[in-house]
């Protein structure tokens, strides 16, 4: 992981700024939009050291770092957001119920944490869709198995390209065939809408819009209208019942296909979604988020 | 549960073109080859003899593809290549490599791209696209025609022009001593780029992702490909650009592909055209599945 230092610049100081303006006390008020690691910088960062006991106490971000402004920010995310970013298990405590109908829950912080230690640091929103998916998971009776739930994750980083939103496949299939428009007739109305990638497992072409809406009783909403393939629960049903059931998109292939012997074989999952595409990848990522989501599940 | 799967796997080499009836984009000399470049195929003759075709590469790729999706049941499957030829200096070419395959029951088609140098000179005994799940990936045993670009400049060149890049400057620990140490610095690395939303990565081979672009005073421009990170980013690919010292060596064939006397470069009116070869598969499963 790249070290920041006194010199160093870039989108991840922005970001470092962001957290220590939140963390330290009283705010260093550092600049967020310039991408400068400069003095004020690195005093700020050698007091949040101070302040966390992270050692050694110097101006230089490490992974170790990293790891301890995600724990300071599980604890402290950013105050206008508070109550958005409270995660559902934690109201659910709260509450004095459970929300949870699926097999897990996990604990947040100690998720994030490993998590920001090892890939680094996150931003509102990939803060906000993990969170998302998380709950996603927790509530979904049929992720019964750990090793699902860290294909499921693998596959949506790689998939939405580190966002951790069900967003829209950039250049939306220009230059191919999936690309071009189609023209649906209903009920005396036209509607016109291009199948590109949306959603977790990107989904593309007409026919698996048609199948996803079906299988999840949405009659030809999706047809109709594609683009709500975009809002998260939609995005997630449709990747878990894929996943789960071998439809829509997964042509027979199912979790439990994969997760037979001790160790799941990530890399044959990839044959869910598409052949054997960057199934490396993916199944490296799967591979380091499963220890992370064993470390950090909840016994209630 | 046993799961019998039956798998109808028929593998028609439905190519474009079976044979190089395809229209001419371009043909001429260049280091002592005759090379001929059309929509069906790229081949190059020395003395009257085939000694390149884009053919065996592609079918190679595609009987990997098809090794691969064996038992997969994702229905009709296409594999399909595009080439364009960027540059054409001496023996060699450089070319983009675009790679899509397609089957009806998957969640997306899977989109790929490179650049790659050809040196007709060497044995074609391997290069890359015999791995499925790394399809573009250069064997570095056996890397045949491609050419790595520390054949064509001495590595201290590349390693100042890397450090150079404004995009790896502003993001990379840029310290590395030598052009080894660099390029495993960057491994895992996720670039952001100006005016795109997608990271990219480096990959591993990515001294053999480069073509020859075109010459200025200062040098020759070079291009190297990255690799977008992650499925929504598949068709945003990115290039970095160098501007490389000329070799001596080259020389010669460079300013002939300037004044297009022999191949070509970017510069001037643009040669521009796609070879495009493509295979099918069906892949089912039976009832019992």
């Amino acid at each position: 992981m790249q070290l920041l230092k006194l010199g160093s610049s870039g989108s991840k100081v922005k970001l470092l700024k962001q957290y220590l303006n939140r963390l330290v006390t009283p705010s260093p008020n550092l600049k967020e939009d310039d991408p400068k690691f400069d003095a004020a910088t690195q005093t700020a960062v050698i007091q949040f050291k101070t302040l966390w006991g992270v050692t050694p106490a110097n101006g230089t971000v490490d992974a170790k770092t990293w790891g301890e402004l995600g724990g300071a920010a599980g604890l402290q995310v950013w105050p206008s957001d508070a109550l958005e970013t409270v995660p559902d298990w934690f109201f659910s405590l709260i509450q004095g119920k459970t929300m949870l109908t699926g097999a897990f829950g996990f604990n947040r912080r100690k998720f994030f944490e490993a998590y920001m230690e090892h890939y680094g640091p996150l931003n509102q929103s990939q803060f906000k869709g993990l969170d998302a998916l998380l709950s996603f998971i927790e509530r979904d009776p049929d992720i019964t198995d750990v090793r699902w739930a860290a294909y499921i994750l693998a596959t949506v980083r790689w998939e939405c390209a580190g966002t951790w939103q069900p967003i829209e496949e950039y250049g939306k299939g220009s230059g191919h065939a999936y690309g071009k428009p189609v023209t649906v007739k209903k009920d005396g109305k036209s509607y016109t809408n291009t199948y590109y990638g949306r959603g977790y497992v990107q989904l593309t072409w007409h026919k698996n819009y048609i199948n996803a809406s079906k299988k999840l009783g949405l009659g030809d909403d999706l047809e109709l209208h594609p683009e709500k393939v975009l809002v998260p629960d939609i995005a997630y049903r449709i990747m878990s019942y894929g996943m789960v059931h071998g439809e829509i998109f997964a042509n027979g292939h199912k979790l439990a296909d994969y997760s037979k012997k001790k160790q799941m074989d990530y890399s044959g999952a990839r044959h869910m979604v598409n052949g054997t595409d960057h199934n490396s990848d993916i199944a490296t990522i799967a591979t380091q988020l499963e220890p992370m989501l064993r470390a950090s599940i909840n016994i209630f | 549960m046993t799961i019998r799967t039956l798998i109808a796997l028929v593998a028609a080499a439905a190519a474009a073109g079976a044979a190089d009836s395809g229209k001419v984009l371009w043909e001429g000399m260049s280091g002592g080859y005759s090379i001929r470049w059309t929509t069906a195929d790229l081949s190059a003759q020395k003395a009257g003899s085939p000694s390149f075709s884009l053919k065996p590469m592609v079918e190679r790729g595609f009987a990997a593809y098809r090794s691969a999706m064996a038992g997969d049941g994702a229905g009709h499957c296409i594999y399909q290549r595009t080439f364009e030829v960027i540059s054409i200096v001496g023996p060699l070419i450089g070319l983009r490599d675009r790679y899509y395959t397609s089957c009806a029951e998957e969640a997306h088609p899977s989109v790929n791209s490179r650049l790659t140098t050809i040196d007709l000179t060497k044995p074609d005994d391997g290069g890359y696209g015999g791995q499925a799940d790394e399809p573009l990936l250069t064997d570095s045993r056996h890397p045949g025609r491609v050419v790595s670009l520390e054949r064509l400049f001495a590595p201290d060149r590349i390693l100042a022009a890397l450090i150079a890049d404004p995009v790896l400057k502003s993001q990379v620990d840029t310290g590395a001593r030598t052009l080894p140490l660099l390029i495993e610095g960057l491994d895992g690395e996720e670039l952001e780029m100006p005016r795109s939303p997608c990271k990219q990565s480096v990959p591993k081979d990515i001294l053999t992702r480069f073509a020859i672009h075109h010459v200025e005073t200062a040098g020759v421009a070079v291009r190297l490909a990255l690799e977008p990170v992650g499925g929504a980013c598949q068709s945003s690919p990115a290039d970095l650009g160098l501007l490389m010292p000329a070799p001596d060596r080259l020389r010669e064939a460079l300013r002939l592909a300037a004044e297009r006397k022999e191949g070509f470069l970017q510069s001037g009116k643009a040669i521009t055209g796609k070879t495009t070869i493509e295979y099918s598969l069906e892949s089912r499963r039976s009832a019992g599945k």
